[in-house]
């Protein structure tokens, strides 16, 4: 997935420099004013040594600190140097009103996004601030009004930090839900004009097709017949022939399979049920169970589809072959209808296989993509599961990793079922 | 079994209509050689015009073709001809409200293809 960079608006980078500048001018200030308003006691050159080691302090814990301890660190430090430097000087003060300011000053800069290690760092700094002035003939209106502004504070500013934080995650899910879509739409694109190619080819192979068929099945109709052959025509009557009107009919179920790809057959609808579909295709499947392979199959009665049963079969056996073929030795598959809802249904089949990587998976309904050796499949089987599943308006979609099996799940939409077309059909 | 109704059955007049030579020919040789009287049109149009001529038991016709389709072409005769047997050859192709019409697969298999003009 591709996600743009977003550089910082030029607003947020000025709010930044200028948040810097404000705390520090503000936090001196305060200092200043604090020493100004004892200039003349015995406490000033204690303040003024204080404030020169807060402000020293505070500049040397931001940029060397984070350098040295880590961002995390750097602040855990620096959160409990202020508390204790601030709390100090509130006790050297006497706890006059600009000393109280520094309460939600000091709160509110313990920076990074609010967690429970934030939490506690604020409520710490409150105890140790609040308690040290309570014993040392702090007000407790102050202690009560300056602890208020410093959690309103700090709940203002994890109010905005967790919209903004939710926000971004909104947005990229959002991006990655586009991002999905897209390529989905890509991916039905291709096949879709696949399909058209598939489809113009299978009908030019088609026709000549269709005259070659007759013409060999009569030709060999007549070296039958013929009473006395010469000896190399014997060979072509009893070998030669016969091994031609073979490649002919693999020809045939081939481009047969590209036409079911592509759509271009329109076949008579019915309404039929599902589970007895699935019985019939399961048992035809069944006889190509290897030792210790196992079909389990569990249809929810009354399901029933409007659409062709026939290629409804052929997508199901499709499905199943493949799956016996993704089993290396004993193992399980797993044939399940149920309903989704009231509208649709899914039919899945899942296999304890080999499963597949993500180079196979990103082309699986490509057609003509295969994985078998050449001369065992020309892979056309999922890709006529994929044109009988958009057939009748569903979709097919398919969970796998290397080594954890394989599911292959039909979705399709439900039909009523009619009286008429049950009865019409049985088998 | 009456001699005439015998005869009724081992010869029939048959139309064929494809726009492939290849096809034409097959089908000739396979309905000939069962003594058959066959007629061929390469296309929708020039199978109507034969139907001034010939009036055919059984119409083959294919469905994809340049031209008037074999299903339109083959509601057409069912109007025209109502006793002719109708045989659409191509796919599976269902067509809305054409009824009356067998229908085989291509490439056929020469004994559907008999079985279904019979």
């Amino acid at each position: 997935m591709t996600t743009r960079a977003i550089p910082p608006p030029r607003r947020l980078l000025w709010l930044a420099r200028h948040l810097m500048i404000t705390a520090s001018v503000c936090g001196t200030l305060l200092h200043v004013v604090i020493l100004a308003s004892m200039w003349s006691t015995a406490a000033a050159p204690w303040l003024a040594v204080l404030a020169v080691v807060t402000v020293s302090g505070n500049i040397a814990l931001t940029a060397p600190g984070y350098r040295w301890f880590g961002p995390e660190r750097a602040e855990a430090v620096r959160a409990v140097f202020n508390v204790v430097i601030h709390a100090g000087l509130g006790v050297i003060s006497g706890w006059g009103q600009p000393a109280w300011l520094l309460l939600p000053f000091v709160t509110s800069i313990t920076a990074a996004p609010p967690s429970q290690q934030v939490w506690a760092r604020v409520v710490a700094i409150v105890i140790v601030f609040d308690g040290t002035a309570l014993a040392t003939g702090g007000r407790a209106i102050d202690a009560v009004t300056f602890t208020g502004v410093s959690l309103f504070i700090q709940l203002l500013l994890s109010a905005h930090l967790e919209l903004t934080t939710n926000l971004l995650a909104e947005r990229d899910r959002t991006l990655a839900e586009l991002d999905a879509a897209q390529r989905h739409a890509v991916a039905q694109e291709k096949l879709a004009s696949v399909g058209q190619l598939a489809a113009g080819v299978a009908h030019e192979i088609n026709n000549p097709m269709c005259f070659v068929t007759a013409n060999v099945a009569d030709l060999l109709d007549e070296l039958r017949r013929a009473p006395a052959l010469p000896a190399t025509l014997v060979e072509y009557r009893d070998q030669i022939i016969p091994e031609t009107v073979d490649g002919i009919a693999r020809v045939n179920a081939i481009v047969g399979d590209m036409r079911r790809f592509a759509r271009s057959d329109p076949e008579p609808l019915v309404t039929f049920a599902l589970a007895s579909e699935i019985v019939a295709t399961t048992r035809l499947a069944r006889t190509q169970l290897g030792p210790g392979q196992h079909l389990h199959v569990d249809v929810d009665a009354d399901l029933w589809l409007h659409g062709s049963p026939r290629q409804l079969d052929q997508a199901l056996l499709n499905l199943i072959v493949n799956a016996i073929q993704a089993l290396p030795g004993p193992g399980d598959i797993r044939v399940r209808g149920r309903a989704i809802d009231d509208d649709q249904l899914e039919l899945t089949v899942a296999d304890t296989g080999t499963g597949m990587g993500p180079e196979t998976l990103a082309r699986l309904f490509e057609p003509f993509f295969t994985t078998r050796p050449v001369g065992s499949g020309v892979g056309l089987g999922l890709a006529v599961v994929h044109g009988v599943a958009a057939a009748h308006g569903g979709r097919i979609d398919v969970d796998s990793a290397l080594g954890a099996g394989s599911t292959f799940r039909l979705v399709l939409p439900r039909a009523r079922r009619s009286a008429s077309d049950g009865a019409a059909r049985s088998r | 079994m009456l001699p005439s109704e015998t005869v009724l059955h081992t010869t029939m007049r048959i139309l064929l209509v494809d726009d492939e030579a290849g096809v034409l020919r097959a089908l000739t040789r396979l309905f000939e050689r069962r003594g058959h009287e066959v007629r061929t049109a390469a296309s929708g149009e020039a199978a109507l015009a034969v139907l001034d001529t010939f009036t055919p038991d059984v119409v083959v016709s294919d469905h994809k073709m340049s031209g008037m389709t074999g299903a339109v072409l083959l509601d057409a005769i069912g109007r025209r001809l109502p006793a002719a047997r109708r045989v659409l050859l191509s796919g599976y192709a269902e067509v809305e409200g054409l009824t009356g019409v067998r229908f085989v697969a291509k490439p056929y298999v020469a004994a559907e293809l008999l079985q279904a003009c019979e």
